[in-house]
């Protein structure tokens, strides 16, 4: 695994797990898959609420990755609480899809490595 | 948290969107020639790149209206063209950037003291072995200290032929160290401070002054300030304000459509309201603030001048990336609070800039409320009129600097003050 693809896998991943836990998921299991050219976040959890964020979240996971954003404000990525991720990590992976159906939260993300 | 659910993404060629930005620039050019002559433009742009820059240099009294205007007509356009030639999206942070650009170009940011500091971003994305474009931020936003490359260039009286080789060599070095603190000390605020840049570069700023007067090189600050111009100024920014909200009104299917959802956003980093929002309402939002701005300045019996047209155009490329009335309105009054108790000039160039400048703090108010954005705008207000002198003026962002300690210190407070409620209330709860 090259540097850079650890350093952002795990700011995807703790900003995932921050996510989910801020909104009530409980039984959380998280997978990372790191290749050569892609990196793959699957995360899912149960939860009785719907996040109201849903729509927001895919919307910007699908949009284009913005390398002259990711340099510069990748270092807040899974930082803390305050952080509001949900910009930010649509702008650092090439698509993604968050889905909520029977009281299970799930969560895909992949990045194309640099 | 904000619900775009139902915004459609209107898609705008990007060229579009990068001609209105040079048509700003083009825009300021003709406007020069109405104040002054070719001439006289050409003498004061000498004056200008001849002066030391550092905090307050007002460009209007040292190149004169066609001087300061010619000037950030011209780094405007260039800046827009360096963004362009790297292929960049024009997005929110990079339209801050560059009215950034165009606002200090009123007040300590010229060609001759930019270059060398974008030259050294430059240099570091090669050290890197990565795009200049993903760099495009800190290149713009880092002319901040483009008064450490005037004052060693022009200040201290040490002959051109050495002093402009220090000055640039400087400005290269400061250039190169500044895409990988402005990282850092991001995470120091959590991106409740807007100008983040600003922080950096007072760091840096701060270490060089202390460098400089090591060897006997004293830097201090100065107040060049121009006067009666309020008419001449309005005219020209209200003129280009109103015209923007028709644009986006236009582009907005006529309508202001969607403006409600932007002014939920907390305007904490990363809210990019072009990607978030669509470009015609955030041009409309970027119109509106700078109504606001200008309007707060001359309410108020304020000077418009050099800086306080710099403060209000960074205000209005900063309503694409995070600012809007909702979470500035508050700051501004506690700014304007703390000036009637304090013991300062309530007038002064420096007091007017602290309220526009201090609306770097927006997500404070955005994100805990009016009565916690009052607060921090009277905390701003009594800081950065102490923060000054540690860099010596050298930083041209010295309210993102006091901006990055105000955020640092209240936003974990804050949090503490809230989650001590939310305890209480479940303890309540279970009684």
């Amino acid at each position: 695994m090259k540097s850079s693809d650890a350093v952002v896998s795990k700011r995807i991943t703790n900003s995932v797990l921050n996510y989910m836990i801020e909104h009530g998921v409980e039984d959380i299991t998280i997978r990372l898959k790191v290749n050569d050219d892609k990196i793959t976040i699957i995360a899912e959890g149960n939860t009785d609420r719907k996040p109201n964020d849903l729509d927001e979240l895919n919307s910007l996971i699908n949009q284009k990755r913005i390398s002259t954003l990711e340099e510069y404000y990748s270092t807040l990525l899974g930082y803390s609480d305050n952080v509001n991720d949900i910009d930010l990590l649509g702008s650092m992976v090439d698509e993604g899809c968050i889905n909520y159906s029977d009281n299970l939260l799930t969560f895909y993300a992949m990045r194309i490595s640099n | 948290m904000t619900n775009v659910k139902n915004i459609k993404n209107v898609k705008y060629k990007i060229p579009e969107k990068y001609l209105l930005v040079y048509l700003l620039g083009i825009y300021l050019i003709i406007v020069s020639l109405f104040f002054d002559s070719p001439k006289d433009i050409l003498n004061g742009l000498k004056n200008i790149i001849l002066s030391p820059d550092n905090l307050i240099t007002d460009y209007v009294k040292v190149g004169g209206m066609g001087g300061a205007y010619f000037n950030s007509g011209v780094l405007t356009i260039l800046s827009t063209f360096l963004v362009r030639k790297t292929g960049a999206t024009l997005n929110g942070p990079l339209i801050a950037a560059i009215f950034t650009v165009c606002g200090f170009s009123f007040f300590g940011k010229n060609i001759f003291n930019s270059i060398p500091i974008t030259l050294g971003v430059y240099l570091y994305s090669k050290f890197e072995k990565t795009e200049f474009k993903n760099y495009l931020l800190p290149a713009l936003f880092g002319s901040a200290l483009g008064p450490l490359v005037g004052e060693i260039a022009f200040g201290f009286g040490i002959p051109l032929s050495k002093s402009i080789f220090f000055a640039y060599l400087a400005g290269i070095i400061v250039g190169f160290v500044l895409p990988p603190l402005s990282q850092a000390f991001l995470r120091f605020h959590q991106g409740f401070n807007l100008y983040n840049v600003g922080f950096t570069a007072g760091m840096v700023g701060m270490f060089a002054t202390a460098v400089l007067k090591m060897f006997d090189m004293e830097v201090e600050t100065v107040n060049i300030i121009s006067s009666g111009n309020n008419i001449k100024h309005a005219i020209v920014f209200y003129f280009c304000f109103i015209l923007m909200i028709i644009i986006g009104f236009i582009l907005n299917n006529k309508s202001f459509k969607n403006y409600k959802e932007l002014l939920k956003n907390t305007g904490q980093l990363m809210a990019d309201f072009i990607s978030l929002y669509g470009f015609p309402i955030t041009l409309i939002n970027m119109g509106i603030m700078g109504i606001i701005g200008t309007t707060f300045i001359l309410i108020i019996g304020g000077d418009l001048t050099g800086p306080t047209v710099g403060g209000i155009l960074t205000i209005v490329g900063f309503a694409a990336f995070g600012k809007h009335p909702k979470n500035t309105i508050p700051i501004l009054i506690g700014v304007r609070l703390a000036t009637f108790l304090n013991t300062y000039d309530s007038l002064s160039a420096s007091t007017l800039l602290a309220a526009l400048f201090g609306t770097t703090l927006a997500p404070i108010a955005g994100k805990y409320g009016v009565s916690a954005g009052i607060f921090a705008g009277f905390c701003h207000a009594a800081l950065v009129a102490n923060v000054g002198y540690l860099h010596g003026g050298m930083n041209l962002y010295n309210n993102g600097f006091s901006g990055g300690f105000i955020a640092a210190t209240l936003v974990p407070i804050f949090d503490s003050i809230i989650s001590a409620i939310e305890r209480r209330k479940r303890y309540y709860e279970k009684q």
